[in-house]
Order: structure tokens, then C-alpha cells, then sequence
């Protein structure tokens, strides 16, 4: 050390680190230029339409199918903030008024706005990243947060009844309303603040109410489910139907054929918050619209 | 009878002592003998603020926690009633503390504000397990936690709380209830109504129990002075400190801090129920000086300690932590809510520890009253403290959500309110139906 100055051991060090970080990238995408057949399958599902004629491939069950670990890709380069999936959701979810954001949040970002959980103090004033009025706008990005379905869900491991759970076979964070008793705890526990609590009894006109979601009594906790009533029934979650661009993808991680896994090997993914050891299963990918047909 | 055959002059020295010692006697159960028109004035008082907070408790029943000012992803998902939950259950160890000493050390000095200690404890304890109940968004599901107790005691930190409380309720009220009978035979047949719920109590008295009594009051002690560490300095500080979600609550620190707390505001507490019962029943010659000069040295040395804790908690937060924790230091040392900490850290710990501590080093400095009213400083302080650790951490969300507030709403002051005042209520009603202090030997 003694002959090395400090600053050309930290050139050294990052030189290192950079050489290691394009070794991944091209380790990553090595799969897709070898495997013609990968490749293929990728711009197969890719090029599959958006909207209701997709399925979720591999998920035609309405019972919750062993081995299966439901999980959702963000092309986060793609989404262009218009927010259809958060209002869809709303309305297919019976998520009311009271309950803002919710259950899905999309933010405004840019360069100067950190998203891996370390936001700076003038990104968190109020409103800098959620009240934007229109989208796309020129040099912003978006990204949408919801319930991660982490595979290690602190909310679970806190929960004093038992209340949510993880559902050992397709791997959906789930709530039992009828179990809660709004102590609140998973809600501190998430780190990424996916959960919402119904303060007041939430209103929801007769006519809007879609039966195959219950709508939640007052003092219970509520988060997004990746729509179990209709993954577990072969369709697609309402935020991936409604998305106009094709940012969301849904399907089996551990299947390794799935539109998910094969966006996942050709692309770096990350996940938020990483270094809590929450493992989710919402993955981000940053494609870009050049991908959207 | 044999008086009157005594000479009058030989025997009027043995009569002053009886006499004396019959006064020396009822000294000790003087609440139970007469009630002052302040007492039934402060009781009164106290019914009608307990009242309004349980009105205010009624509408937030039938509205929704939406009476409240808590919200979630943005805002305080936690507030006042966990502050109050944290404050209550924390007091409820240092009054066991000092009573379990007096057994264990044999601190006799101690031994007048013992029993004190242990109701304090029991009356506390109760306030915390209400706390909970409030701010639980469906109150009539509490049951739940029971139910599925045995699937989720592995691992949910708030079931090791339910556990340890209601473990560590039985216990102190055992032990209360056996250090108690000795008492209520020697008056069991001095009161009526109150004699009768003392032969009640006094189930399966046998004379000469009070050895086996001690041996089990020991063993019991024991038992408390474990649960302590595991409450307050284990199952309470891990509701928040095993938490990574929330910077600022992540700490391995997190178990002596509180630990710390909870010694140092119950052994407050102990004082100031002390100093107010000493005055108001003339007990200046049961609660000598001494009781409040060795607790006041404690005190004023725990709190030292606790400061130097913080200040060990915010450089951490400081030097070369990651932004959130920088962010949630930066709302207490400098942000909307550093009139608050500074206030409490200075006019709340520094200068009555300091007073604390000098009068110690400084025996002819030292007086009672000032003593007593730096321990409701403390107290105060304590409870101003944990709202600055539950809220700051809960108003910085880890992703990008915007910077929530949180100011509690009339109905959340009220509730509080309604707690304290719920407290000390039960404790006066306490000293009117059972000797508070200890009688003497013989």
C-alpha cells in the first residue's frame, strides 16, 4: 500500500468493480445471442399482444398451482406514467376513495431521483414525485410500485394472527380480512410501503363493485394481490392487461420458458431495496419503448 | 383493666408509647382512615377528563381510526397510542424494580415505597395493554391474538409482547397480592366492608404463612427481575429494532436503549408518587429524605446514561450512514420536529440530570421537593422522547413517496389524556381500599 497513493488504489478498486460490472452485463446476455430459440421466444412474447386475449402463460388454474412463483416484470424504460394501471386496479381491486394512493403508486422520476430506496430529502417533498399532471414528459421516467410478493415477506414474519400470509404454492403475499385485527405492524414492517389501511369505512357505489373481490371492512389492512382472483383463474393481472405500452409482464419465475424468466435473461433486472433480503418477486427492467410494438 | 391498677405516674411513659405506637399504626393506613375534600375534588377531576377520553375513545370506535391524524404510505402509520403503549409498559418495571431490590438486596430504606412500586407497576401495565387496544384498528378482534397464538409465537415480535405482559401481569400481581396479606390480616378486622374483601383476599391464611410467603415473594422477585430485562430491555425494543423497513428504528442499540428508559422513567415514577403521597399524608417520617436521595442519584446517572445513548444513536445516524437514516436524523436534530428533541434533550434529560447528579456529589445542595419535581420532568420528557423515536422513522418512507406529517388530532390528545388520567384515578382508588405502605414489623 505504502507505494500506492490512495487515489490510484481507488482508481484501481473501481476499475475492478466496473471491469466485474460489464462481465454481468455480457454475462447476462449471453444466453440471447447464443440461443436462437431464446431469442425467438422473447420477441414471441413480446410481440403478443396487450390487452384481454393474452393468459398468464403456464397459470390456467383456478386453484393456486405448486411450484409456481408468480411474479411480475416492470419495463420501466417503456412506461410512459399514464397511470391506467393504478386507476384499473383501483376499480377491479373495490379499493375506495379513502384509500390514496391505491394499491398501486407510480412515481416521476430523473436522474436526480434515486429509486433504490435512498431518496434525497428534497425528492421526498411533498408531491415531487407522485403529483405530476402529465406524462410522458420529456427527460422523466417512470416507475410504478406496488406489493412486491417478496419471498420473504417481513409483513408475514410480524403479523400477530396470522392475518397475511405467504401461500406456499404460487408464492402470492395474501390478506384474510376476517383474521385482522389492525394492529398496523406489517404495515411499519414492509420497507416499500405497499400497504394500506382502511382508516374509515371505505364508500364504494353498489354498481361499480366487482364481486369476486371482497370489499374490505373498516380497521383491516389491504394491499394488491396481483389480482389472485383472476392470476388464479388463468388471467392476466388487471394493471398488465390495461397497460397501453406493454410495460408489465406477469408470469411463473420459476418456470424458465415464461415471458417473465426469458425478459429476466436477457435483460439486468433489479428489484428495490435489494439489501433487505426481502427477495420480491416484482423485477424492473429497463428496455426502453424501442422494444414496444 | 390492668391500667387502672397501675400508678398513673409510674405508668404514663408506657402509655404515651402505646398510644404512640397505635398512631404510628394508623399513620401508615391514614388513607384508608379519612378522605380529604382535595382528594374527592381531584378525583372528580380526574373521572371527567377519564370520561371525555373514553368519549373520545367511543366516537373513534364508531368512526374508524380516521378520527386520528395517522395515515399510511404517507404519515405516521403508528402514533400516539404506540408513544403510550411504549410510556406505560416501560413505567411498569421499575416500580417491580424497587420492590423486587427490597427484597432481594434487602434495602430496608426502600421498603415504605415498595408496595408503591408494585401497584405503579400493575396500574401501568394495565394503562399499556389499553394503549394497544386503542390503537388497534378492529378492537373487537383482540381475541385473535390469542387464538392464533400458538402459530404465530415463533415469530411475530407483538405476540412475544402479549406473552411477556400478560406473564409478567400474573406475576406482579401475584406478588403484590403475597406481600400484601400480612397487611390485610393485621386490618381485617378493623374496616367492614372492606375488612370482608380482605378476608376474601386473605384465602387460606394460615398463621404463621409469612416465612413461606417470603420464600415464594423471593422466588418471585427472581422471576420479575428476568421478565424486566425481557420486556422492556427485549420484546418492546424489538417491536421496532428488528425492523430494517424503517431507518432509525434498526438498531441492535435498540434493547439497552429502551432498557435504559424504562429504568430510568419508572424509577421517576416510583419518586414522584412517593413524593406526592409523603406530602399529602404527612409521611415525612415513614419516607425519609434518604429514599429520594438514593433513587434521585440513580435517576439522575441512568438519564446521563440515556443522553449518551442518543448521542451514540444520532452520530451513528450521522457520520457515514446511509441517506435515510441521515434523513430521519435530520427531521429530529433539524427538522420540523427539533423544537421538540431539543426541548426534551436539554430542558427534559440534561439539566435535571445535572441537578440530579450535582446534588448527589453535593449532600448539602439536596431537597426533596426539587428532586421530585425534576422526576415528573423526566417523565414528561420520556414520553416525549418515544414519540421521537416512533414518528420520525414513519414520516421517511425508503422509497420516493412524498414527506408525510403528523399531528395528532383532538381526539387522539383526548384518549391520551383520558389514560393518565385513567392511571393515577385507579391509583387513588387504590390507596383508598388497601395500606399502601408496608406496616412495620411487630
Amino acid at each position: 500500500m505504502s507505494n500506492i497513493d490512495r487515489r490510484k488504489f481507488l482508481t484501481y478498486v473501481i476499475g475492478a468493480a466496473g471491469i466485474a460490472l460489464v462481465g454481468r452485463q455480457v454475462a447476462l446476455a449471453a444466453p440471447l445471442r447464443k440461443d436462437a430459440d431464446t431469442a425467438d421466444a422473447i420477441s414471441r412474447a413480446i410481440a403478443a399482444p396487450t390487452g384481454g386475449g393474452r393468459t398468464a402463460d403456464g397459470l390456467l388454474s383456478s386453484a393456486p398451482r405448486e411450484g409456481v412463483r408468480k411474479g411480475m416484470v416492470i419495463d420501466s424504460g417503456a412506461c410512459i406514467g399514464c397511470r391506467r394501471c393504478q386507476y384499473a386496479c383501483k376499480a377491479e381491486n373495490n379499493v375506495p376513495d379513502t384509500i390514496a394512493p391505491p394499491w398501486i403508486e407510480v412515481f416521476q422520476m430523473d436522474n436526480s431521483v434515486s429509486f433504490t430506496g435512498h431518496p434525497r430529502e428534497e425528492e421526498l417533498r411533498a408531491g415531487s414525485t407522485t403529483s405530476y399532471t402529465e406524462s410522458p414528459k420529456e427527460g422523466k421516467w417512470y416507475m410504478p410500485v406496488q406489493c412486491n410478493h417478496c419471498e420473504n415477506p417481513p409483513c408475514v414474519r410480524v403479523c400477530p394472527t396470522g392475518a397475511t400470509y405467504k401461500d406456499p404454492r404460487d408464492g402470492l403475499v395474501l390478506m384474510d380480512y376476517d383474521r385482522c385485527v389492525g394492529c398496523r405492524f406489517c404495515v411499519v414492517a414492509c420497507p416499500y410501503n405497499a400497504r394500506r389501511f382502511n382508516w374509515v369505512k371505505g364508500q364504494i357505489p353498489q354498481e361499480t363493485v366487482n364481486p369476486l373481490v371482497p370489499v374490505r371492512p373498516v380497521g383491516v389492512v389491504e394491499k394488491c394481490t396481483f389480482c389472485v382472483h383472476r392470476t388464479r383463474d388463468g388471467k392476466l393481472p388487471r394493471c398488465v392487461e390495461v397497460c397501453p405500452v406493454g410495460a408489465r409482464h406477469f408470469g411463473d419465475l420459476n418456470d424458465p420458458q415464461s415471458e417473465v424468466s426469458l425478459l429476466l435473461k436477457a435483460n439486468p433486472g433489479i428489484r428495490l431495496l435489494e439489501e433487505l433480503n426481502t427477495e420480491p418477486s416484482l423485477w424492473y427492467v429497463t428496455r426502453g419503448r424501442k422494444f414496444i410494438k | 383493666m390492668q391500667m387502672v391498677k397501675m400508678d398513673p405516674r409510674e405508668d404514663i411513659g408506657g402509655r404515651l408509647t402505646l398510644i404512640a405506637r397505635q398512631q404510628h399504626k394508623d399513620e401508615l393506613i391514614r388513607p384508608l382512615l379519612n378522605t380529604s375534600k382535595q382528594y374527592l375534588l381531584v378525583c372528580g377531576a380526574l373521572a371527567l377528563i377519564a370520561g371525555w377520553g373514553i368519549y373520545a375513545w367511543i366516537l373513534q370506535l364508531s368512526q374508524g381510526l380516521g378520527v386520528t391524524a395517522m395515515g399510511t404510505p404517507v404519515g405516521a402509520t403508528w402514533g400516539v397510542y404506540i408513544v403510550n403503549f411504549i410510556f406505560f409498559a416501560c413505567m411498569a418495571h421499575g416500580g417491580m424494580a424497587v420492590s423486587a431490590a427490597v427484597h432481594l438486596l434487602k434495602a430496608e430504606k426502600l421498603k415504605p415505597i415498595g408496595r408503591m412500586g408494585e401497584v405503579l407497576t400493575i396500574v401501568t401495565l394495565a394503562m399499556a395493554g389499553f394503549s394497544i387496544i386503542i390503537d388497534m384498528g378492529r378492537p373487537d378482534r383482540i381475541f385473535n391474538m390469542i387464538r392464533y397464538w400458538p402459530e404465530r409465537v415463533g415469530t411475530s415480535p407483538l405476540t412475544w409482547d402479549i406473552t411477556v405482559i400478560m406473564v409478567y401481569f400474573v406475576l406482579s400481581a401475584s406478588y403484590l397480592w403475597l406481600t400484601m396479606r400480612r397487611d390485610l390480616v393485621r386490618h381485617a378486622d378493623r374496616f367492614d366492608l372492606r375488612g370482608r374483601l380482605y378476608k376474601l383476599l386473605l384465602i387460606g391464611y394460615q398463621p404463621g404463612e409469612e416465612k413461606k410467603i417470603d420464600r415464594l415473594a423471593w422466588w418471585l422477585s427472581i422471576a420479575i427481575i428476568f421478565l424486566i430485562v425481557a420486556l422492556s430491555g427485549g420484546v418492546i425494543p424489538w417491536i421496532f429494532g428488528l425492523l430494517p423497513s424503517q431507518p432509525g428504528w434498526f438498531s441492535s442499540l435498540a434493547g439497552p436503549y429502551f432498557l435504559t428508559a424504562a429504568m430510568a422513567s419508572s424509577i421517576a415514577a416510583v419518586m414522584l408518587v412517593a413524593g406526592i403521597l409523603r406530602k399529602g399524608y404527612r409521611w415525612q417520617e415513614v419516607i425519609k429524605p434518604d429514599v429520594f436521595r438514593t433513587l434521585g442519584a440513580v435517576l439522575g446517572l441512568i438519564t446521563a446514561f440515556y443522553m449518551y445513548l442518543t448521542f451514540a444513536e444520532q452520530l451513528t445516524m450521522n457520520f457515514a450512514a446511509p441517506r435515510p437514516e441521515v434523513v430521519v436524523s435530520e427531521l429530529v436534530l433539524s427538522g420540523e420536529l427539533s423544537p421538540l428533541y431539543w426541548v426534551t434533550m436539554v430542558a427534559g434529560f440534561g439539566i435535571p440530570s445535572l441537578v440530579l447528579i450535582l446534588q448527589t456529589i453535593r449532600p448539602a445542595w439536596f431537597n426533596v421537593t426539587r428532586t421530585v419535581v425534576l422526576s415528573g420532568v423526566i417523565i414528561a420528557a420520556f414520553w416525549a422522547k418515544r414519540f421521537l423515536i416512533v414518528v420520525p422513522s414513519l414520516l421517511r418512507p425508503l422509497l420516493p413517496f412524498p414527506f408525510g406529517t403528523y399531528n395528532p388530532t383532538w381526539a387522539e390528545w383526548s384518549i391520551i389524556a383520558g389514560t393518565f388520567a385513567l392511571a393515577v384515578l385507579l391509583y387513588m382508588l387504590f390507596i383508598k381500599v388497601f395500606p399502601i405502605v408496608e406496616g412495620h414489623e411487630k
